[in-house]
């Protein structure tokens, strides 16, 4: 070999290697970030498969005989007020901080606080029940920040002999106090300069109370019934209860779920049973209803609720342990929970749990319960959330108020998902495979060159334009010609066919002169004849079908309500989306079935739709289906389109005339606002691994389903 | 069979795609019986001469003719004349076997079925019948279920004689059937053609003079689109009218 010829093979060689080596690095990138977004979207979805955990912090000892405590919401110190009236700040560590409290005559005899964790009832020597406002103010102390818990006394209430004070609630300016009585209970409303009350009647003295945060309402317990009221509006006079209930078991706890909608009540058998009021069969009336029960082994001894979530701490005689409303499950048992405590209270934030013992020592945890909103059950089984009479699939993922229940079943997202793009394919898959075929087996060359390139260029109409025009061109104009469009459903592929039919009885001399060119232009006349007609008979056929009103009479006759954003808008946006990807894919199927087979069935007499159906279509038919299933794949992760034009209701409906809203239109919609670690965040992460292990279902089904049909047909396009 | 003695014929036949034209004027008759040569170089317009009488030329892009060509002594265009019935009545094999991914016993019943035959008995006849006429039955009566793309070239071109034989057509038109086969092959598939053409009319398209002067009792010489000579193979090989046959035959071109 000659040194030029050697030095030139050996610089090919190592231009083959380094391209090899660029090829292999992109290849492999590409597989690397598809398992890198794997990897991120089930490491982001992993948190949520934990139950949570506790971590406990040194127990701090305190005087003795506490009555009422509060933990600020930096979890800096729990302030303990005890029956000596003062109150004493215990830090994480270290000794006590005692403050006397002004205006309070020791000893005190009880004290309760409310839901929220910001008002606190004290009962002292006087017999005067005062209330106070706790309050954490934030000082700077040069670099070191100081909490300083403070109470400050903002109300007066009547006591009623040491009777026990059942619960207490409401804003700063006007506090009420519900304390228990002779006839009952008495709930003490107004200010201190305009005192009024509600008495409240019942059969036998109460066993506990709860009262809702605004004092619109409340419940009493006693021994063998459970009693509702709504005091609204009421003073001064003697009121019964507007919904009872008999009770199996004598209660021993109460309390209020935050959102005033359930009361948690516990009972000496050990089952605690969440109680709520819903609207009875007769108007305007109220039934109790227990909508879940949490059992348990020993009495129940107190009931602690979140201030944040549906979360609560229940203490048994057998034992503690939270458990949490929505999922109506036990998250974790807390093990080191003295059996003596006298007061338990969770941190403003859910994120502690504090304790306080007869003996004065404080128990503090810090509490992580992971996801309680998103299990397993409330993703994807019906859940009966606050509020709901029987267990639904929902998705409602944020309201209002702080103490909104949210309502995470992916249901009603993969159902809309799948409904779209069913309604997408129903219109776009026999569209887009009849055109596919008419354009590589029927039509003129000269129209092939034309129509293969405009349909494609479909494809590069920006899914946010599809999406704009569907939504507020479309949209109204289906709901005007509602049955104008459905009739040319219908009536546009018949009268095709009917025209068929009808040509077969033409003169053999008109059928001779038919050229494919001429059978488009006829077939073109007779679409937009047709259409014009059925625009033209439109509101007659309204009048005589559906009683002038098609909307009114869907409803009337099968409840079917008509949303503007439905599922034939979102079948249409979508499917013209879809339209060019399945025709594409499908005209290169079938512009790869050999023309000598085509050739070999016309010579043997094939009419073309004989060749097409005979040949063409089962060669083709690996690539039809992969076809459509990437237009399915295309359908369920389109946004844009889904996101404009489906009304975004996640509403569990299978009516075409209902909106919907899709899993990718979710993420799109809501991932922006989810805090980052939360719940909604993790659960929506969910929703798009979900959307990518649908996608990857529906590749590799289509993959294994072409790679059969290639094997059955498979030679034919070899 | 039918009573004309000529089976397909062509009178001042002027034939082109857009602007080119392909045959400048031919008259040819092909008799009912035997078999019918067309040679000439490549590009002379023979094969586009042969699938006239099928109309396969009318798929084509910008196809157009002049002059009458006919098939038992009738239009092919007459418009009473489905394009169906008229292949149905005139078979054709191609250059390279293109059986149908199918067992044999579909591809030979494919015209049939098209033809909308279901009769079992009716089937199995023109199945077995079709099959011994192209010389195809002894290989293949034990497995007429298999699929014909596991049969060698040679028996997969005496299948689509077989398929094209199936619908009874009474011309049968090969357009150079032995290109792609080997020398034993394409002596097998010439005895088929000798046997057929003592029933039907048989015009094949050939670039083998050798395998004209063999199969063929009349064979035609095409030149750039027209038709030079015309006449008895022995005559036209030994002793051609023309000079441009004789150039031809004797290998000085083409």
């Amino acid at each position: 070999m000659s040194p030029l010829a050697a030095s030139r093979l050996r610089r090919s060689r190592a231009v083959d290697r380094l391209v090899a080596a660029i090829i292999t690095v992109g290849g492999s990138s590409v597989l690397l970030a598809v398992a890198f977004l794997m990897v991120f979207l089930v490491a982001q979805c992993l948190p949520m498969l934990g139950t949570g955990s506790l971590k406990r912090t040194a127990p701090v000892s305190d005087g003795p005989n506490p009555v009422a405590a509060l933990e600020d919401e930096y979890r800096s110190s729990v302030t303990v007020v005890g029956e000596d009236g003062a109150m004493d700040v215990v830090p994480r560590s270290g000794p006590p901080r005692v403050v006397r409290l002004d205006g309070v005559q020791p000893p005190v005899r009880q004290g309760r606080t409310d839901v929220a964790g910001t008002l606190l009832a004290l009962e002292d020597a006087s017999g005067a029940i005062g209330v106070w406002a706790f309050a954490a103010e934030v000082k700077w102390h040069g670099e070191a920040r100081v909490i300083e818990p403070s109470l400050r006394k903002i109300a007066t209430k009547p006591g009623h002999g040491g009777a026990p004070i059942l619960a207490v609630s409401g804003d700063l300016s006007s506090p009420t106090v519900l304390v228990a009585s002779s006839k009952g209970a008495v709930l003490l409303t107004g200010t201190d300069d305009a005192a009024a009350s509600v008495e409240l009647a019942l059969a036998s003295p109460p066993r506990v109370g709860a009262l809702a945060t605004d004092g619109s309402q409340l419940w009493l317990a006693s021994a063998r019934q459970l009693a509702w009221f709504s005091v609204a509006g009421q003073s001064d006079q003697l009121l019964t209860p507007q919904a009872t209930v008999p009770l199996a078991a004598a209660p021993t706890a109460a309390a209020m779920v935050v959102g005033d909608f359930t009361l948690l009540l516990g009972d000496e058998t050990g089952n605690v049973n969440a109680w709520q009021a819903v609207t009875g069969a007769v108007a305007g009336s109220k039934v109790l209803d227990r909508a879940g029960t949490f059992a348990g082994k020993g009495a129940v001894r107190a009931l602690t609720v979140s201030q944040r979530d549906k979360a609560f701490l229940v203490q048994r005689t057998s034992g503690t342990s939270i458990a949490y409303l929505t999922s109506r499950r036990i998250l974790l048992s807390v093990p080191e929970f003295p059996a003596d405590s006298t007061i338990a209270g969770f941190s403003p934030h859910r994120d502690g749990l504090f304790a306080v013992t007869r003996a004065g020592v404080v128990h503090r945890w810090g509490l992580d319960l992971a996801y309680p909103e998103a299990t397993a059950e409330t993703l994807f089984l019906p859940t009966r959330y606050e509020g709901f009479t029987k267990p639904e699939l929902a998705w409602q993922s944020t309201g209002g108020s702080e103490s909104f229940e949210p309502k995470l079943s992916l249901i009603p997202l993969l159902v809309g998902t799948l409904k779209g793009a069913l309604f997408a394919l129903l219109f776009s898959a026999p569209c887009a495979l009849a055109a596919a075929l008419f354009v590589s087996q029927f039509a003129p060359a000269t129209l092939r060159k034309v129509a293969k390139p405009v349909i494609e260029l479909m494809a590069a109409v920006p899914s946010v334009v599809v999406g704009f025009l569907g939504a507020l061109f479309f949209a109204p104009l289906l709901q005007r010609h509602i049955v104008g469009i459905l009739a040319l459903l219908i009536l546009l592929p018949v009268s095709v066919v009917l025209a068929a039919a009808l040509w077969q009885g033409a003169p053999a001399l008109w059928r001779r002169r038919m050229t494919p060119a001429r059978e488009l232009s006829l077939v073109s006349v007779l679409l937009v004849a047709v259409s014009i007609l059925v625009f033209a008979a439109e509101k007659g056929i309204e009048r005589v079908l559906f009683a002038g009103d098609l909307k009114g009479w869907l409803l009337a006759a099968a409840g079917i309500t008509y949303d503007q954003r439905n599922a034939l808008v979102v079948g249409f946006a979508l499917g013209f989306a879809v339209i060019p990807i399945i025709f594409t894919l499908a005209e290169d199927a079938f512009s790869n079935v050999p023309p000598s087979l085509i050739s070999a069935s016309l010579a043997l007499g094939a009419s073309r739709w004989q060749a097409a159906r005979t040949v063409a279509i089962p060669a083709a038919s690996p690539g039809l289906f992969a076809a459509v299933m990437n237009g399915l794949g295309r359908a369920v992760g389109e946004t844009m389109i889904v996101l404009m034009a489906t009304g975004n209701t996640p509403i569990l409906s299978f009516s075409p005339f209902n909106g919907m809203r899709t899993m990718s239109a979710c993420i799109a919609v809501e991932l922006p606002e989810a805090p980052y670690g939360g719940t909604l965040y993790r659960v929506l992460i969910l929703t798009a691994l979900l959307l990518f292990a649908m996608t990857f279902v529906t590749n590799t089904a289509a993959v294994m389903v072409s790679n059969r049909l290639r094997r059955r047909f498979g030679r034919l396009a070899a | 069979m039918n009573a004309h003695a000529e089976s397909l014929g062509v009178k001042g036949l002027v034939l082109g795609f857009g602007e080119t034209e392909v045959l400048k004027g031919i008259d040819l008759s092909v008799a009912s019986r035997g078999v019918t040569a067309l040679i000439g170089p490549s590009g002379c317009g023979k094969s586009t001469l042969l699938r006239c009488f099928n109309r396969m030329n009318d798929h084509l892009t910008g196809f157009w003719h002049r002059g009458e060509i006919s098939v038992t002594g009738r239009d092919v265009y007459d418009p009473t004349w489905s394009l169906e019935a008229l292949r149905f009545q005139v078979g054709m094999v191609f250059q390279k076997p293109n059986p149908f991914p199918l067992s044999i016993k579909e591809n030979v019943l494919f015209g049939p079925r098209l033809a909308g035959i279901t009769d079992m008995a009716t089937l199995d006849s023109t199945l077995s019948r079709s099959l011994q006429r192209a010389n195809l039955w002894d290989e293949t009566k034990d497995r007429l279920d298999a699929s014909a793309l596991a049969f060698s070239g040679g028996q997969q071109q005496r299948l689509c004689i077989a398929r094209a034989l199936a619908s009874s057509p009474d011309i049968l038109l090969l357009d150079e059937p032995a290109s792609a086969l080997d020398p034993i092959a394409t002596a097998k598939l010439e005895e088929t053609l000798a046997e057929l053409s003592r029933e039907i009319a048989v015009l094949l398209v050939t670039h083998n003079m050798q395998q004209a002067a063999r199969v063929a009792q009349r064979t035609a010489f095409l030149y750039l689109g027209d038709l030079v000579e015309e006449g008895e193979t022995t005559q036209l090989f030994s002793a051609p009218r023309e000079k441009l046959t004789e150039e031809y035959v004797t290998g000085r071109f083409g």
